[in-house]
């Protein structure tokens, strides 16, 4: 017997997915670090890098303001390249229960030096280019930092630092993050951090120090508020050679850049957007569309674009809904 | 070979061309979280051959009335891992009562075996020395005719897996899954069949020695199935489905560490893996089929309707960017197919 065939005619229908009410990335109403920044992303051993944090408080009450802290030594070459492979040594340094806060290195940058055997001691490059790796951990607490001793079969990235307030009560997500950023140490690799050349609302170009200014939105769903295309600008010259990603024919392609909004009020269609591909380098359509807070008042907007070898700038303008 | 005696013999082989070319994050066994989105990726590129090679023989063996005894022997070589896999099976079969009510015994046991794949071996990616996955199985279980129509079985269930490839510890898995599948069955006359099966299952596995057994990622505790069909006459017939099964297991996740040169939240998974579950699944199906015949010719014209009163069945959890919240991601609603089949004898 033979069988012709079947033939489906009927149509799908949409996905039921109930995850539209979740806060967006892009919204900042806590305590947030938005980036952090490397002048040397890709460092010589023994260089000095210098680190910059973008942290923000975009909590309605702020009855006890926000800190930013460092940990003063930064994480060499931890195994698996695991950032988590850090935490159990912070055992050795700090005590749990104890205010951490003289033990830290308070503000928005940090400064470290990359160890001259950082690439040596690393315990393998996996058949690519030999590297080091400088693990820098960053904390934003609007409380007092203290050491939390790992609990017994606690997962391994169990969070291993806590933020309390003054009658010692561990506070959430809302008012602490902890954060990590990567160095990496190259021998003859370099990458420097992209530059914004400036940002765009509805096609004209931003002033920093002016902001952007618009109507609020009076609708009670933002998602039927108008719209303005929002860009961030990027040169070319950004676009950097990467050695150590290839195409099928084993030439290097360039860097994928990208950047992220945040805004404390507002919204834009999509948190982050691709400016440059590896391939195809820049893409025709990189604006992003921004609806107007739906309340009157000053905010700010941040544009942080990234580079996909650890390159990053960033550039905040007041936003102002009359 | 004798009435009472019948032997199969046979043999198969895979042979596949591969070539890989991957880059990927360091595998991480279970509970062992990835490096984040800023560890480098491990680069692996391979070309090569896979030869899967076997042979099997089995002996149908009726040794007295009412018995049926089927021992086999399968033998399978991978050439990824230079192994061979020797699994020995059994079945047997003996009625109690030939006549009507038939009732049945029955039992099998048996060894199975799963190479790793191609990613479990690969160069720099994957691990050396590994050996097949191993299952053991056993089963035993009794038939009994309630009727002419109807009849039911039931059967106890018991599975040890173990040489389970863990990525990054070799083959340091174990598994077991055992429980109970309960059947009623009418067989087709005229215009119905139909049939209802309730499984009660339980499946884990282990990672590593001292770790403790969790559940497995497709365990699914409660399986409930009811399908009817009736043939209407004229070339119509009419059937419906209706599921019930547990929610699949899923690990959840706390709010972790922001990767702060990327621009990325992480979340902690909870250890040990899959401790919770997501609600249960319901649906009913429809389906209306409708025949036309001509001399050797056949032509069918379906609608196949699923998920009739459009269930939300979640079947993911989605989190806000630092998984302070969370909601269910649903399946599909309602699902119309309309098929059209055509046949020639």
């Amino acid at each position: 017997m033979r069988r012709a065939p079947t033939l489906l005619l009927g149509a799908l229908a949409l996905w039921g997915c109930n995850s539209n009410n979740l806060t967006p990335v892009s919204l900042v109403q806590s305590v947030r670090i938005l980036a952090t920044s490397a002048d040397k992303p890709y460092a010589l051993p023994g260089d000095t890098v210098t680190m910059q944090v973008l942290a923000f408080d975009g909590r309605a009450s702020q009855l006890t303001p926000m800190g930013v802290w460092w940990l003063p030594q930064p994480c060499i070459d931890p195994p698996g390249d695991a950032f988590y492979a850090c935490f159990p040594a912070f055992a050795e340094s700090y005590a749990p229960g104890v205010d951490l806060t003289s033990q830290l290195v308070p503000g928005p940058a940090f400064s470290f030096g990359m160890p001259s055997d950082a690439i040596a001691a690393h315990s393998g490059s996996r058949g690519g280019e030999p590297y080091g790796l400088a693990v820098v951990f960053t904390i934003a607490c609007a409380g007092h930092v203290q050491y939390l001793s790992p609990a017994p079969g606690a997962p391994p990235d169990t969070l291993p630092f806590g933020c309390f307030d003054a009658a010692n009560n561990l506070l959430g997500p809302d008012e602490f993050v902890f954060a990590y950023s990567l160095v990496y140490a190259f021998t003859d690799r370099t990458n420097a951090n992209p530059v914004i050349q400036s940002i765009t609302f509805e096609g004209s170009t931003v002033d920093p120090a002016v902001g952007i200014t618009v109507e609020h939105c009076t609708q009670s769903n933002i998602d039927k508020c108008s719209t303005t295309a929002l860009d961030t600008i990027v040169p070319a010259s950004s676009d950097e050679t990467d050695p150590g990603d290839l195409d099928a024919n084993g030439n290097p392609l360039k860097e994928e850049i990208y950047v992220e909004y945040f805004l404390t009020a507002g919204k834009v269609k999509n948190d982050s957007m691709i400016l440059y591909d590896p391939a195809a380098g820049l893409l025709p359509n990189t604006s992003d569309d921004f609806y107007a807070p739906q309340s009157p008042g000053s905010f700010y907007l941040w544009a942080v674009v990234h580079d996909n070898r650890g390159g990053v700038a960033w550039q905040q303008v007041p936003l102002v809904a009359n | 070979m004798a009435p009472w005696l019948v032997a199969n013999v046979g043999f198969d082989v895979l042979y596949e061309w591969y070539d890989l070319n991957l880059q990927l994050p360091p595998p991480t066994p279970p509970g062992v979280p990835p490096g984040g989105p800023g560890q480098i990726p491990i680069q692996a590129r391979s070309s090569g051959t896979l030869a899967l090679p076997a042979a099997y023989a089995e002996l149908e063996v009726l040794p007295w009335r009412g018995a049926r005894f089927v021992p086999g022997l399968r033998l399978d070589y991978d050439t990824a891992t230079s192994a061979w896999d020797v699994a020995p099976r059994m079945t047997f079969r003996q009625d109690l009562f030939t006549g009507f009510p038939r009732t049945t015994l029955k039992a099998g046991a048996g060894l199975f075996y799963q190479p790793p794949t191609v990613f479990d071996t690969a160069p720099n990616y994957g691990q050396v020395a590994l050996v097949s996955n191993r299952d053991a199985q056993y089963d035993i279980g009794v038939e009994q005719e309630i009727t002419q129509q109807v009849e039911t079985s039931l059967d106890l269930f018991y599975k040890a897996m173990s040489d389970l490839v863990i990525a990054g510890s070799g083959n340091s898995g174990l598994g077991r899954a055992y429980g109970a599948e309960l059947l009623f069955r009418y067989k087709p006359d005229d215009h119905f069949f139909g049939w209802m099966s309730y499984t009660l299952s339980r499946s884990e596995r282990r990672s590593l020695p001292g770790q403790p057994f969790y559940l497995f990622q497709y365990d699914q505790t409660h399986i409930l199935t009811l399908v009817g069909s009736y043939k209407l006459g004229r070339g119509w017939q009419v059937g419906l489905r209706f599921r019930v099964v547990s929610g699949d297991p899923y690990t959840p996740m706390t709010y972790g560490a922001s990767n702060a040169t990327v621009g990325s939240q992480l979340g902690v998974s909870a250890f040990p893996p899959n401790g919770s579950k997501l609600p249960f699944f319901n649906a009913l199906d429809a389906r209306v089929d409708k025949e036309w015949v001509w001399g050797e010719w056949k032509l069918g014209l379906y609608l196949d309707v699923e998920n009739t009163y459009s269930a939300g069945n979640p079947f993911a959890i989605s989190y806000n960017y630092n998984f302070t919240q969370s909601a269910y991601v649903n399946g599909l609603p309602i699902l119309p197919i309309l098929g059209i089949r055509g046949e020639f004898r």
